[in-house]
């Protein structure tokens, strides 16, 4: 009859996780005379088996040498005196039992108690925390975050030691159940975009959220917008100096992409170097990140408008230059940048996915052969080859993938702007754009605002000494970070 | 949202307010002012100064009473429904007005300067739908919007101290050179270009800081008058009393003379730059004049937006040749100038005489979380 009972408590459990899932059952005996029934159970694949082996069925089977009580006690005494593993829960609900199950813990059913003893055998293969590829960073950490949820965590939780640092679990997505957390500092946190992003993250009713980017659009609060509304990265040491400027992080199981948000314009043109290199280098280079994103927008219609329009600015030692270029070329400006500017997305988007072997015949076949054959067959004039050749390159100064997306595209509405009013085209798309990147809010916070006090980190970067306080756009909580503690050096005059 | 963000900053208020009377029409400032004073036109334009900063300092009595209402409201609670509500539509015809002058003005020295290709009908249709755009997004945006602007209103100014070069210093010598009588006289010229300070008083109770706004509406006053004088003072400079007066837009010929190497002159940047400038005062003007026909009909703002759009489409047609776009200038400016000074200098003195608790059941408080 004990044997049914433990039996029939397996079969509700197996049923309850699916009967298609690897679960592994093992019966076991505890102690002696008599010996009791005990049962352990476990999905295959995510649990380390060498924890359940050596801590937990070599004590039980091996290591009682005498009978076991059955009380309502004997699961603590079994938890305490016998399994070695270091983290054990004792559950009475069954609903968390599966839970627990279903990410990797062990369940430890004895016969004839109520209660369920669940193990900490987590494990399974896990990729481990290597350089971040796509962001890659000449003086900041190696850390990269992996697609673990607990390891990603950890990783955060060693650079942030403060004991108001919170970190809150959901769950979203009906059948995925993915895991996700939400990281902040209790006390610098913008509670207004917290509370919106908490609601936001419960109102998700979706079947399966696979990846931060789904993620990211579920959340969204300007969807149509072309720009990236939350900054996603790979990088431990982009996402703790966010955290500590009172933003919150988003971490999803499964991707190795860490959301802050609310994010600020400015902030995509930002580079963990920006911090690790002294403050005139790193200005002088934030100088040209933002030359270069005025270049990808504007060159190739500012070199249109003046060729088709305004051949009079064109500075007179280029006149005969670029108008030599042009004889004999069949298209139009126009649909001459046009079909260069498509040409070369299509090169790159070919490109970003090739294996490395064959991206070099791409890059021959792409950049030099189609390149010099448009130029010879009068398709292209190398002036216009040069200017496109100026934008592509200056495109790969933006370092956020997100952001570099927005920015190339826009330079086909300004082109198209261009080609129909020239300079008249080229002032309406920037305003139409600074109206529209002034209208943009996300989670309450201006997307493109400049209070006098957030300047010291915006297009330029002041000494990271004197920012003493933090970006009051984001949170108005705590402001001050550090003190004048520089002052402290300061030798004395005379001395 | 929070209720706070919903509100303009002081320095987003110093942006607007510097944003709605410095736009592209201070090119052609230096002719006015200059074809009276001559080289002491500069000195004109300090003085004239001196009626924006009137109305600030008339305003701050009105700000100070009543910091959460507006002139509009207070003019129906003085003037009883009617009477507020003509003189209501009395000034919103002058922003109107003035969005209509910018618009025109643009559009012809636009077609002068480079963009010769695009006719004056199409030109002010792209002007009028913009700014209509920009101003149905709300002061927030407006505000935002101008910030950047002034930022590249900084830079055609300090291009212009390139000038410091190529002029001389004997243009605008001797100082005082002209009397004081022609001195005066150019001052009440340059005056009228001063107009649209009393946006102030439209948006007052938008700010967050209500102590913070007569300091801040005063700066911009100052920066103004710099912005300004600035503006006329390298025009006598670069180009000499007798030649400014000799061109439609002398400012767009000094910021001319700033030559860097590939971009052969400065001419592209400079039209993209007061192209821009122009869009923002126009967004300003138009949203100022449906903001106050809202407050009279209580329609709403966007609805407004699109009912006067035909009117900053169709007018400015009229106006294509500049020589008599301004000279329809020169004729109404003065009586504006004039209502403004008057509209303004009555409701303070009522604020004053007027007992606030007698007001305070009518209009004349109105709660500010209606949307801005």
């Amino acid at each position: 009859m004990k044997i049914e009972a433990i039996d029939s408590k397996i079969n509700t459990i197996i049923n309850a996780l699916g009967s298609s899932t690897p679960i592994k059952v093992k019966k076991i005996s505890l102690g002696k005379d008599p010996s009791i029934q005990g049962a352990i159970i476990y999905i295959d694949g995510l649990v380390d088996k060498n924890i359940i082996n050596r801590d937990i069925l070599n004590p039980l089977m091996i290591g009682i040498s005498n009978s076991i009580v059955l009380n309502s006690d004997t699961s603590n005494f079994l938890c305490s005196t016998y399994i070695t593993a270091d983290c054990t829960i004792i559950k009475d609900n069954t609903m968390d039992v599966y839970k627990n199950i279903k990410n990797g813990n062990t369940l430890l059913l004895i016969e004839n108690i109520e209660d369920y003893i669940i193990i900490d055998t987590t494990g399974g293969v896990i990729r481990q925390v290597s350089d971040p590829l796509n962001e890659t960073s000449l003086r900041g950490s190696r850390d990269g975050f992996v697609e673990n949820l607990e390891v990603n965590i950890s990783l955060l939780r060693r650079q942030i030691k403060d004991s108001n640092l919170c970190i809150e679990k959901l769950v979203v997505g009906r059948r995925s159940q993915t895991d996700l957390a939400i990281v902040y500092i209790k006390d610098l946190v913008n509670t207004e975009a917290l509370d919106d992003l908490r609601e936001r993250i419960n109102a998700v009713d979706v079947d399966s959220v696979t990846g931060i980017g789904s993620f990211q659009e579920f959340i969204d609060e300007n969807p149509y917008s072309i720009f990236p509304m939350c900054m996603s990265t790979e990088r431990p040491d982009r996402v703790t100096p966010s955290i500590m400027e009172g933003r919150i992080a988003v971490i999803l199981n499964g991707s190795p992409f860490v959301l802050t948000l609310p994010s600020v314009f400015v902030e995509f043109f930002h580079t963990v170097e920006d911090y690790n290199e002294r403050t005139i280098s790193v200005n002088i280079i934030r100088f040209l990140r933002f030359l270069s994103v005025l270049l990808v927008i504007t060159l190739p219609s500012v070199y249109l408008t003046l060729i088709k329009y305004n051949g009079e600015l064109i500075p007179v030692e280029f006149v005969v230059p670029v108008v030599q270029s042009r004889i004999g070329i069949s298209l139009s400006p126009f649909m001459e940048i046009l079909i260069l500017e498509i040409l070369m997305e299509i090169l790159r988007e070919g490109g970003l996915r090739l294996p490395s072997k064959i991206a070099q015949t791409l890059s021959i076949v792409g950049g030099i052969i189609i390149g010099n054959a448009a130029v010879q067959s009068n398709m292209v004039s190398p002036t216009t080859l040069l200017v496109i050749g100026i934008t592509i390159i200056a495109s790969f100064a933006v370092p956020t993938v997100d952001m570099s997306i927005s920015i190339r595209m826009l330079r086909f509405p300004m082109l198209f702007l261009a080609n129909s009013m020239g300079i008249m085209g080229i002032a309406t798309g920037y305003t139409l754009l600074i109206i529209h990147l002034s209208s943009l809010e996300n989670f309450g916070v201006p997307y493109m605002a400049f209070n006098k006090d957030d300047l010291k980190d915006s297009f330029t970067r002041a000494p990271l000494w004197k920012m003493n306080s933090r970006p009051s756009i984001i949170s108005d909580r705590n402001k001050k970070r550090q003190t004048n503690f520089r002052d402290k050096f300061r030798r004395r005059k005379n001395e | 949202m929070n209720k706070k963000s919903m509100l303009i900053s002081s320095s987003e208020l110093f942006f607007i307010l510097v944003g709605c009377i410095v736009g592209i029409s201070s090119t052609s400032l230096p002719v006015d002012v200059v074809s009276i004073a001559k080289q002491d036109g500069w000195i004109s334009t300090i003085i004239g100064g001196i009626y924006p900063l009137y109305i600030v300092l008339i305003g701050g009595i009105i700000i100070k009473k009543y910091p959460n209402s507006n002139i509009m409201n207070l003019s129906k609670a003085y003037f009883g429904k009617i009477i507020g509500n003509i003189l209501n539509l009395l000034f919103m015809l002058q922003f109107l007005f003035y969005g209509v002058l910018v618009i025109s003005s643009s559009s012809n020295q636009l077609r002068a300067y480079s963009i010769y290709f695009i006719p004056h009908f199409k030109m002010v249709m792209i002007l009028a739908i913009v700014a209509c755009y920009a101003s149905i997004k709300g002061l927030k945006v407006l505000c935002r919007f101008a910030g950047i602007t002034f930022f590249l209103l900084c830079l055609i100014i300090v291009a212009s101290t390139v000038t410091f070069k190529s002029g001389s210093i004997l243009n605008v010598k001797p100082f005082f050179g002209a009397g004081v009588p022609n001195i005066l006289e150019g001052s009440i010229k340059s005056a009228f270009s001063y107009g649209n300070m009393e946006l102030l008083l439209i948006i007052y109770p938008y700010v967050q800081q209500k102590k913070a706004i007569l300091k801040t509406a005063l700066i911009s006053t100052l920066v103004i008058v710099f912005c300004y004088s600035w503006i006329v003072f390298t025009s006598i400079y670069f180009s000499g009393p007798d030649l400014v007066v000799k061109q439609l837009w002398p400012f767009s010929f000094v910021a001319e003379s700033f030559k860097i190497p590939v971009v052969n002159n400065f001419r592209f940047i400079e039209m993209v730059i007061w192209i821009i400038i122009a869009y923002k005062t126009v967004s300003i003007e138009f949203y100022a004049s449906t903001k106050i026909l809202n407050s009279i009909t209580k329609i709403k703002r966007k609805t407004i937006c699109f009912l006067l759009l035909p009117i900053i489409f169709i007018i400015p047609l009229f106006m294509e040749n500049e020589v008599i776009r301004r000279e329809i200038a020169g004729k109404v400016i003065p009586w504006i100038t004039l209502f403004n000074i008057s509209y303004v200098t009555i409701i303070a003195l009522l604020t004053l005489l007027i007992d606030k608790k007698k007001l305070i059941n009518k209009k004349g408080e109105k709660p500010i979380n209606e949307k801005i």
